[in-house]
């Protein structure tokens, strides 16, 4: 009995602490609401088995609890009920499924005119890399990397001269427009998080990882890394400044290229 | 009394209770083995929560234990503890009892097993006590980052961690072939497949994945080993680590971390299938009624199992993988919900109509449904590629695996020695103490593991040792720390309330005679309690119907063990029994 | 009874009085070889794919022959 009241009340609470948490989603500043989207479809269809399964079970135990005389019903098998259960599970499952790939192909699929920006790890700090005017990022290899040139770019490229690098760790974007992050780490795994863009990834070294995103709300994020990479993984600290496009033109052309620091 | 002489075993203390080859010492062996080892990832994970409740309030806690409490925590909890407890400790003790045997067909192998299992928890105790201590490197132990400098335990403790993961291995091999072996050849005469408890299959299927998951880790723990101490680059990338360039090139990271989780994954099942096993008979015992749909159930283990070894790049999602592979994984993930879910569906209908006793190991089985629901659940939004992005790596992944493969499967362990501990000591654990300890692990569980999952929607990055600083994060979210790691403390030490009670009933704990659940199953049949080496007396039983004939209807009791002839039971022609609603 | 049937069987009902006890058995130790040489098989098929993907990776040295003489 004690446990019936005790499923009862897990449920209510849990439903009552969901309805009135304070901790819920950091506002979002990225075209990826659909993400927000599908967990909210996630979390009803999951939350409706959670309250159903807990409470079916206080049912139970209330009305099949042994009392004198009680005895069980001998039921081995109900194929027909069981055959139900397993096509309204599979309903749920495919009302699952279908809107996450569906997302899925979005997210690695980015539009035609999505900018390049690289994204730089190292233990523990952010850096970025923009391609010059002639649009393209310069060759790098981690055997080029020195004091003087952090990012391992190859000297001998000439698009590598005019590309603009951001030593400190704040990045500018532009409003509302979409943008590709590069990825790569000269070191061990981290990853580039900023919750407010909902989207991640793992930097890898010895490879390029990628996503893409539009950032849609003004304003400064923190960047986190979220990906274990050692003693100072949780104070990687970085900041993503979202602005118009004047701004960001302005902050862009005030910082080096290759050529200048070299 | 040569028949008895020859049941009875060796006599002297070192043969029958050290190098024993009896199949019960070895599992009891293995079982206070693994708890020991368990207290201390116990306390590892209460000096973790203090860090994280009250930050800095503790000064020993630096960043670098703090890694290091989280990697031996995870390891230890998901390896040393449970898969030994499951396979080593529940699966010794009961495949021979369940299955009619007098002992694992391989005797000595067993006792091998043990002794190179305890060999293995030394290596790792032995990384506590090495200069730089043990790895820092979380449980998944990726790199490049394990053996580079900027994580703890670089020198030694990586390397220790993996001779002992790989000599680990070895004695799960030893034990894991024994336990299949036993399975499929030594069955007494009438115990077909179908007639095996579930948890015979839980522990079966679950010991087939052990033996081909674990070359997995054996492969990657080799050859990361060569990295570290050869200067391959099987893992390893051009690096240039804290300034100064390596000699390795050209591996691959993500390599790594197919091998790892080829393994991991199925690890996961290698914990949850003895754990459905046992949930699935500790219901039907006390429910007094059949388990509801047991060729679904054990259907169901089977695919499971077989689904386990082609879902494991839904760890990856955001490693850099090729990202077509998302669709593939995505989808194998999701499909394997099905048959999980039927097994719970089956459980609960187990419950429906049934004669439910609320019985100390009945109150730990319907706790591991709840919980279970919760890890299962959550597991939809990370199986599911899109949806797992913002979520990966949160406090909710750390929600949804203690949920589904930490806090359920010791809820099972718990009701598994409640439920066998009369056999294996003739007397019973004390309810009182059981009951709470039952209602202090299971609502703390809900208390410490519930709000996390809101940590995560709110983006609170896991393996962080501090959260200062940063704006995104709420002030209040530092109390839900500090009421989490209270909640925590509160259920760590209620665990010694248990000890306490193994330790005082096995002197003073109700005397339980041969069967007091009135179970069917074979192990509650045995001629002596506890069961004697050889287990089984002068002759083997001879089985002769399944092992749910709970409540059949026009019997006398409401239960018949299987090894009673059919004649005896009543009922046992009766067409009446498909013929149910 | 071939496995499929055994895995389909309804256990409730009555079986034949004694399914399976004329059924003769392998030893166990062949058995038990068998399962070990499976998992052998996976630690070569597993070490053998490491190696194959690392091979494929661009800066994948071939072994250098022992003495000078050329191999294949
Ligand atoms: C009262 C019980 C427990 C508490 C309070 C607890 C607490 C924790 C904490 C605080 C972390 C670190 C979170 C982070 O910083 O990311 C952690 C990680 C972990 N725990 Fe537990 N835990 C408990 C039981 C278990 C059990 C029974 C298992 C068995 C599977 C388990 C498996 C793990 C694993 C695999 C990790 C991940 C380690 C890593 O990130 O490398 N825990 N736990
Ligand atoms: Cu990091
Ligand atoms: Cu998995």
């Amino acid at each position: 009995m004690a446990l019936a009241i005790a499923l009862v009340v897990i449920v209510v609470a849990t439903v009552v602490f969901h309805f009135a948490s304070p901790w819920w989603f950091t506002p979002i500043a990225s075209n990826w609401g659909l993400l927000d989207d599908t967990i909210l479809i996630t979390l009803a269809i999951t939350g409706a088995v959670f309250v159903a399964v807990n409470l079916f079970i206080a049912v139970a135990i209330v009305r099949f609890r042994h009392r004198a005389g009680h005895r069980a019903a001998f039921e081995p098998e109900n194929r027909r009920l069981e055959g139900r259960l397993t096509l309204l599970t599979t309903a749920g499952i495919v009302a699952m499924l279908a809107p996450g790939l569906y997302v899925y192909s979005q997210m690695i699929a980015a539009p035609a005119d999505a900018a390049q920006v690289e994204v730089l790890g190292q233990q523990w700090q952010w850096r970025f890399r923009f391609a010059g005017t002639d649009g393209r990022l310069g060759r790098t290899d981690v055997r080029h990397v020195s004091a003087d040139n952090p990012f391992g770019l190859n000297a001998d490229d000439p698009h590598g001269r005019d590309d603009v690098l951001v030593a400190s760790p704040e990045l500018h974007l532009p409003l509302d427009r979409p943008v590709t992050l590069l990825l790569r780490s000269h070191d061990v795994l981290h990853n580039f998080y900023v919750p407010q863009f909902r989207v991640k990834m793992d930097l890898v070294p010895g490879l390029v990882s990628r996503f893409w995103l539009t950032p849609t709300r003004a304003g400064r994020f923190e960047i986190l890394c979220a990906e274990l990479c050692g003693l100072a993984h949780y104070n990687m600290r970085g900041h993503v400044v979202v602005e118009d496009e004047a701004a960001f033109r302005a902050w862009l052309a005030a910082q080096p290229t290759f050529a200048a620091v070299r | 009394m040569s028949d008895d002489d020859l049941h009875a075993g060796p006599h002297g203390f070192w043969t029958r209770y050290v190098w024993s080859q009896d199949h019960k010492v070895i599992a009891i062996q293995y079982g206070l083995t693994a708890i020991a080892i368990g207290l201390v990832a116990l306390v590892l994970s209460n000096l973790m929560r203090l860090q994280l409740g009250f930050p800095g309030a503790f000064a020993f806690i630096d960043p670098a234990s703090y890694y290091q409490y989280v990697t031996m925590h995870g390891m230890i909890m998901v390896v040393y503890l449970l898969t030994a407890l499951f396979l080593g400790g529940f699966g010794n003790y009961l495949i021979p009892l369940m299955v009619g045997a007098r002992d694992m067909v391989f005797p000595f192998l067993n006792m091998l097993s043990y002794w190179i299992y305890l060999l293995a928890v030394l290596v790792l105790v032995a990384s506590f006590f090495v200069p730089g201590g043990p790895t820092g490197a979380g449980w998944t132990l990726y790199p490049p980052q394990a053996i580079l400098p900027g994580t703890p335990g670089t020198e030694w403790g990586i390397v220790l961690m993996l001779v002992s993961l790989v000599i680990f291995i070895v004695a799960a091999t030893m034990g894991g072939l024994n336990y299949v072996t036993t399975v499929l050849q030594a069955r007494t005469h009438g115990m077909t497949l179908l007639r095996m408890p579930l948890t015979v299959w839980g522990i079966f299927v679950a010991s087939i994945l052990a033996l081909f998951a674990f070359p997995a880790l054996f492969v990657s723990g080799v050859m990361m080993l060569c990295d570290k101490l050869l200067g391959t680059s099987f893992f390893m990338p051009a690096i240039v680590s804290m300034g100064q360039p390596l000699a390795h090139a050209g591996g691959s990271p993500v390599l790594f971390q197919h091998l790892f989780w080829f393994f991991g994954h199925p690890e996961v099942y290698i914990v949850a299938l003895p754990a459905f096993g046992i949930i699935s008979d500790l219901i039907s015992t006390h429910a007094r009624k059949n388990i509801f749909g047991y060729r679904m159930m054990v259907w169901a283990i089977v695919a499971i199992g077989g689904l386990s070894f082609v879902v494991w790049a839904h760890h990856m999602y955001v490693s850099g993988m090729n990202p077509y592979f998302g669709y593939f994984f995505a989808t194998t993930t999701l499909i394997i919900a099905v048959p999980t879910a039927i097994k719970v569906y089956n459980w609960t209908l187990t419950l429906w109509r049934g004669d439910i006793h609320l019985t100390v190991p009945m109150l730990f089985a319907i706790g591991f449904i709840s919980t279970f629901v919760i890890g299962g659940l959550t597991g939809l939004f990370l199986g599911n590629v899109s949806v797992d992005i913002p979520l990966s790596d949160t406090y909710f992944v750390v929600a949804h695996f203690h949920m589904v493969m930490g806090v359920s499967p010791v809820l099972a362990v718990f009701g598994g020695l409640y439920h066998w501990y009369p056999k294996i000591t003739g007397r019973l654990l004390d309810e009182r103490l059981g009951k709470l300890h039952f209602w202090v692990t299971f609502l703390g569980t809900y208390a410490i593991y519930m709000p996390m999952h809101y940590l995560g929607f709110l983006g609170m990055p896991r393996r962080y040792y501090a959260y200062e600083g940063y704006e995104f994060i709420p002030a209040s979210a530092q109390d839900l720390n500090a009421f989490i790691t209270v909640a925590a403390l509160v259920v760590g030490v209620v665990q010694l309330v248990f000890l306490f009670n193994l330790a005082w009933s096995l002197r003073h704990g109700r005397h339980a005679g041969a069967n007091p659940w009135g179970a069917t199953t074979l192990e509650w049949q045995t001629p002596d309690t506890p069961p004697r080496h050889g287990n089984w007396g002068a002759a083997l039983p001879e089985v002769h119907r399944w092992a749910y004939d709970y409540s059949v209807p026009g019997a006398a009791r409401d239960f018949i063990p299987q090894n009673v002839p059919q004649e005896a039971g009543v009922g046992a022609e009766g067409p009446a029994w498909e013929g149910h609603a | 009874m071939t496995l499929l049937d055994a895995l389909t069987a309804k256990p409730w009902l009555p079986q034949p009085p004694h399914p399976g006890r004329d059924a003769p058995r392998a030893p166990a130790a062949n058995v038990g070889l068998r399962m070990l040489l499976g998992v052998i098989a996976m630690l070569f098929a597993l070490f053998a794919v490491a190696l194959l993907v690392r091979a494929r990776l661009p800066d994948w040295q071939a072994l250098p022959c022992p003495g000078r003489r050329r191999c294949g």
